[in-house]
């Protein structure tokens, strides 16, 4: 008797237990849905009204560019976000990109910063000619990680690389910093599992390069780090 | 409605004012004609009396919800809110979801943009619906509420039915379907489809246009429309703009 009753209760408080978790996990959903809702219309604004901008005289096209390329990002990280509690990521869309402008775009994006931190942010390409079949936002979103990395680790003066030739596309960013303070690999299997705050940045690069069928590597430097993306794609 | 295509006239239906605006400006600039609604109320007055080349849809609209502004627009049966139910709908939304895209198109939507997008995409995708539109146009097809007109085949359709018509009654709804809304007069009616030179006292458009009037069936009585002491008009348009 005492012992069918005491089942009762263990199976009443677990069937409680299951209820309160399922109402706690709708209720994170609607709290994320209703995030991604607030923000898509200041993203939407902001990219309308740059678009207004870029119109008039006197504007720098570059730097429009640039925020538009961040705008684009956000507008992406959005996506991702609203299909994240079904376990999946947004949309890719894959075209054809013209490697000099998005590395270009990129650094223009982080000039700012790159001031108010007291680095100097440098770029150049080796035979950079068109890509195809990248996600051209996704590809920023994983440069523009490495390039905030550098700023914020490194030392002084911050190089983004980019070279395309018969093997592919490999951009690389080098900074004069005290280099990682771990393999490549570990930090971003760390931040992968969710375990400490670091390597978020490197984790969102490495995906990139895996879903283009590449990869991320630290290469071998004099000093400070040099974070390569080496991407297998074909020119177009 | 031919469409204008130097400046094709767009409808933006949104209800969140700096997007309409900002959006609203873009167009512009780009050599559109752009009307105005933030409901659903005012985007069927405005459908059905200036008849837009081409509408962007919100979902999220304060009256209704978006999907049934689409579905009123592809039942329109033209005789009583004169609303081009073949207009290219553009949904612009926050609505993300697979499902929500599928509501969207099986409602009628002819393209689903998500928001945050890219305007110089939103622009590509208005101009190629603007393109199949033109494309239809091109082949001469008049179109005027629930009625169609192929002026090359001299043949016209009643809610997709064909109309058996004498030739002078089909000239009559040609004339009256090149500017559904406007007044033609008596005058320009008798020179124009039976080429009198000079105007008496004449039944001859009447009794035309009541033969007319009986085969467009049991709408046919808002449909060729007499204005007393002046002539005929195909639909009443601008007095409903009038008294909204």
């Amino acid at each position: 008797m005492i012992i069918a009753t005491t089942g009762w209760i263990v199976a009443a408080a677990s069937m409680a237990l299951v209820l309160r978790l399922r109402t706690l996990s709708a209720w994170r959903m609607e709290l994320v849905a209703r995030a991604c809702h607030e923000l898509r219309g200041p993203i939407t604004v902001a990219r309308l009204g740059l678009e207004l901008l870029a119109r008039e005289d006197g504007c720098r096209p570059e730097a429009v560019r640039a925020i538009e390329l961040e705008l684009a990002s956000a507008g992406v990280a959005l996506e991702d976000l609203s299909v994240a509690h079904q376990g999946r990521r947004g949309p890719w869309r894959l075209g054809a990109v013209d490697v000099a402008a998005l590395l270009a775009e990129s650094v223009e994006a982080f000039r700012p910063l790159a001031l108010a931190r007291g680095v100097e942010l440098g770029h150049h390409c080796q035979g950079c000619s068109g890509v195809v079949g990248v996600d051209r936002v996704r590809l920023a979103q994983a440069t523009g990680n490495l390039i905030a990395n550098a700023i914020e680790h490194g030392d002084g003066h911050v190089e983004l690389c980019g070279r395309t030739d018969c093997a592919g596309l490999e951009i690389s960013v080098n900074d004069g910093g005290p280099g990682l303070p771990a393999p490549v690999g570990d930090l971003v299997r760390r931040a992968r599992s969710g375990r400490g705050r670091r390597g978020r940045g490197l984790a969102i690069a490495a995906d990139v390069a895996q879903r283009h069928g590449g990869r991320l590597v630290a290469a071998a430097d004099d000093g400070g780090s040099r974070l390569k993306l080496e991407l297998p794609l074909k020119q177009g | 409605m031919a469409m204008n295509r130097e400046r094709p006239t767009i409808l933006l239906v949104e209800d969140h004012r700096t997007t309409r605006t900002f959006l609203a400006d873009n167009l512009t600039v780009d050599g559109y004609e752009i009307l105005m609604a933030d409901c659903a109320r005012d985007a069927l007055r405005l459908l059905a009396t200036k008849f837009p080349d081409l509408a962007i849809v919100d979902l999220g609209l304060p009256d209704r919800d978006g999907l049934e502004l689409l579905r009123d627009v592809r039942e329109s049966d033209g005789a009583a809110g004169r609303i081009d139910r073949h207009i290219p709908l553009l949904v612009l939304t926050g609505r993300t979801g697979e499902l929500d895209k599928l509501r969207g198109f099986d409602r009628g939507a002819d393209d689903y943009v998500s928001k945050p997008f890219s305007y110089p995409e939103l622009r590509a995708r208005i101009e190629a619906l603007l393109r199949r539109t033109e494309r239809k146009e091109s082949r001469g097809l008049l179109r005027a509420g629930p009625i169609q007109i192929d002026p090359l085949a001299r043949q016209a359709w009643l809610h997709g039915d064909r109309l058996e018509l004498s030739k002078k009654e089909f000239s009559l709804l040609r004339a009256l379907a090149s500017d559904p809304t406007r007044v033609f007069t008596r005058e320009e009616l008798l020179r124009g489809v039976w080429g009198y030179a000079t105007i008496g006292r004449t039944r001859t458009l009447d009794s035309h246009a009541y033969r007319l009037r009986r085969k467009l069936g049991e709408g046919g009585d808002r449909l060729v429309l007499n204005v007393w002491g002046v002539g005929y008009r195909l639909m009443d348009g601008a007095a409903e703009e009038a008294v909204t």
